[in-house]
């Protein structure tokens, strides 16, 4: 598969963006917007490839850089978010966001001291965001750290009160790492502050079905499904249980963890 | 990016201008971007995924930060793996180094020992290699091979080969056959033989492997005499030197036995008793039928080899 394989988009997205085109000129900052919609709404291929488009009419976007890193941490392929960072830094060098989000594609690689230099680097840099916390926070997770709580504090208070992307990124993170009942405490966070986020119902569903609360998550689908029908969010997937040899690798594993 | 002549806006990375044609890689300062990121393939991501199954990580060694510990490398096999947090392969490197060695000592002296001696060395090869792909070395792929091949010549010929061949020089690997000299063999143990410096002779007593011509290979059997030793029978009584041989130097068999002999021990020569060896006088061989083995013949002192790993009956006596 080629790099430029996925950059075509569906037929229904680009009917969506043409409807767009029309009332918005067609820039790097339209891209952006779109990108950053898709993103949060938890379609992270879409994102990527808007801020590829919004690459193309300016190399030189920051967030664009960013966000293509985020989303492909997002997409568990951490070594090409690596590779992208790596990237990104030479045209930005020593960007705080950056640096923590190579810090996190590091952590998701297992290499963890490299992931906690980053991290530091990434908050020694001027100017503070949301995202540098919150990266921080997942390196210490992935280093079974349970200082996380402290940085995803400091992530949620800069982000403010009303923001719903923060809690739902922070939970994210919980359930990438199989904490599932911190994930519903940020899930439900998420939703309390933006009831109309069908991304965080389901996965506030995802991580309820994990801590096997079977009522609930079929609940939140549903919710997510009401308020998005377009989409199909499925309680089942690519994380659902996964299976007995996994689990006793996992086992086998935790007698040699330090 | 922007044609330097009309001004229209490329895609960067265009080698010319859509719109007038001129040449952009050739544009002062133009620099292509790519602007997708690589992606990886559902391949990638399936062998990704079974890593992190196996291996508790998918991480590639590449990105791992390198430690000072790596010297340790050469020492254990799991121990690089332990190092990167390949815990897993760790142990499948460490056990398969044990199991090797554990089976080549088991089996020493068969035909199937040096195979599991290769495999000890092919393990602890492996494990000394596999984590040499850290940058810790900042190696390309010729040096890197030429870098494992110096590692695998050295533990081969620097630690292993040296360790056998010296061994070797102490030992012969021997399994008994039907000769048991009581109560020390039995019949399918290994025997280890030490050979003799040449200056040296057996202790009255110990057992000695020789040979006694004929093809007929090693035979195993106890000293009952020195050179200069007397040797006497007398009215069933085994004596060197006047004085009774202990109970376990008694020769087993004395059916046939002359009804009296009394000779001394030659020079290089050992007085060993055939007791129930049925070589003796069956090939004819005139020291042999004496009792008398040259020391030319003496490969060396034997002994029985115990290993840990096998466990034995208890020992018969007759």
């Amino acid at each position: 598969m080629g790099r430029f394989s996925n950059l075509e988009f569906e037929p229904g997205e680009e009917r969506h963006e043409e409807r767009r085109q029309e009332e918005t000129p067609r820039d790097e900052k339209y891209y952006t917007a779109m990108a950053r919609d898709a993103f949060r709404d938890g379609r992270f291929e879409n994102a990527l490839r808007y801020y590829s488009r919004a690459l193309e009419f300016d190399a030189r976007m920051g967030e664009a850089w960013l966000g293509q890193v985020q989303a492909l941490i997002e997409l568990d392929e951490a070594h090409e978010a690596r590779v992208w960072a790596d990237k990104g830094l030479e045209q930005f060098r020593n960007d705080g966001e950056l640096l923590a989000a190579k810090g996190v594609a590091f952590g998701r690689l297992g290499d963890l001291d490299k992931a906690m230099e980053l991290s530091d680097a990434a908050l020694e840099e001027k100017g503070g965001s949301a995202y540098r916390w919150r990266a921080r926070g997942d390196v210490l997770l992935a280093r079974n750290d349970r200082n996380e709580e402290f940085c995803f504090s400091k992530a949620l208070a800069a982000a403010g009160p009303q923001d719903a992307w923060e809690p739902l990124s922070i939970g994210r993170v919980y359930l990438h790492h199989g904490k599932w009942a911190p994930a519903v405490r940020h899930f439900e966070m998420a939703t309390d502050r933006n009831s109309q986020g069908a991304f965080a119902w389901a996965e506030l569903g995802r991580a309820l079905a994990r801590l096997g609360m079977a009522e609930r998550s079929r609940l939140a689908f549903k919710n997510a499904r009401d308020i998005d029908p377009s989409r199909e969010f499925a309680p089942e997937g690519h994380d659902a249980d996964p299976g007995f040899f996994a689990r006793l690798a996992a086992a086998v594993r935790g007698l040699f963890r330090r | 990016m922007s044609c330097p002549r009309c001004g229209f806006f490329n895609f960067p990375g265009s080698p010319a201008c859509v719109s007038c044609g001129t040449p952009l890689g050739h544009a002062a300062g133009a620099v292509a971007i790519a602007t997708a990121p690589p992606r990886a393939t559902s391949l990638q991501k399936r062998m990704r995924r079974a890593r992190k199954v196996v291996l508790g990580t998918d991480v590639a060694l590449e990105t791992r930060t390198p430690r000072p510990s790596l010297a340790l490398f050469a020492l254990l096999p799991g121990l690089p793996q332990v190092i990167f947090g390949y815990n897993v392969l760790a142990l499948v490197f460490a056990t398969a180094w044990a199991a090797s060695l554990a089976l080549a000592t088991w089996l020493f002296g068969s035909p199937f020992s040096p195979w599991f001696v290769g495999g000890a060395i092919g393990t602890h090869f492996m494990s000394a290699v596999h984590p040499w792909r850290a940058p810790v070395f900042r190696m390309g792929f010729r040096d890197r091979t030429l870098l494992t091949l110096t590692i695998y010549l050295l533990l081969a010929g620097g630690i292993y080969w040296p360790a056998f061949r010296i061994a070797g020089q102490h030992v012969i690997p021997l399994a008994v056959h039907d000769i048991r000299p009581n109560p020390v063999f039995h019949t399918g143990d290994s025997v280890l033989i030490r050979p003799l410096p040449a200056s040296a002779s057996p202790a009255a007593g110990s057992l000695v492997a020789f040979t006694i011509g004929n093809g007929a290979g090693l035979v195993i059997d106890r000293v009952l005499g020195l050179p200069g030793d007397r040797i006497q029978w007398q009215a069933g009584t085994w004596k060197r030197n006047s004085i009774d041989l202990g109970p376990g130097e008694v020769p087993l068999t004395t059916t046939a036995m002359p009804r009296l002999i009394d000779f001394v021990v030659p020079e290089n020569a050992l007085f060993i008793w055939p007791s129930a060896n049925p070589y003796f006088g069956r090939f004819g061989d005139p020291i042999a039928e004496t009792g008398l083995v040259s020391s030319k013949r003496i490969a060396g002192t034997a002994w029985r080899f115990a290993s840990p790993f096998r466990r034995r009956g208890p020992v018969e006596s007759r």
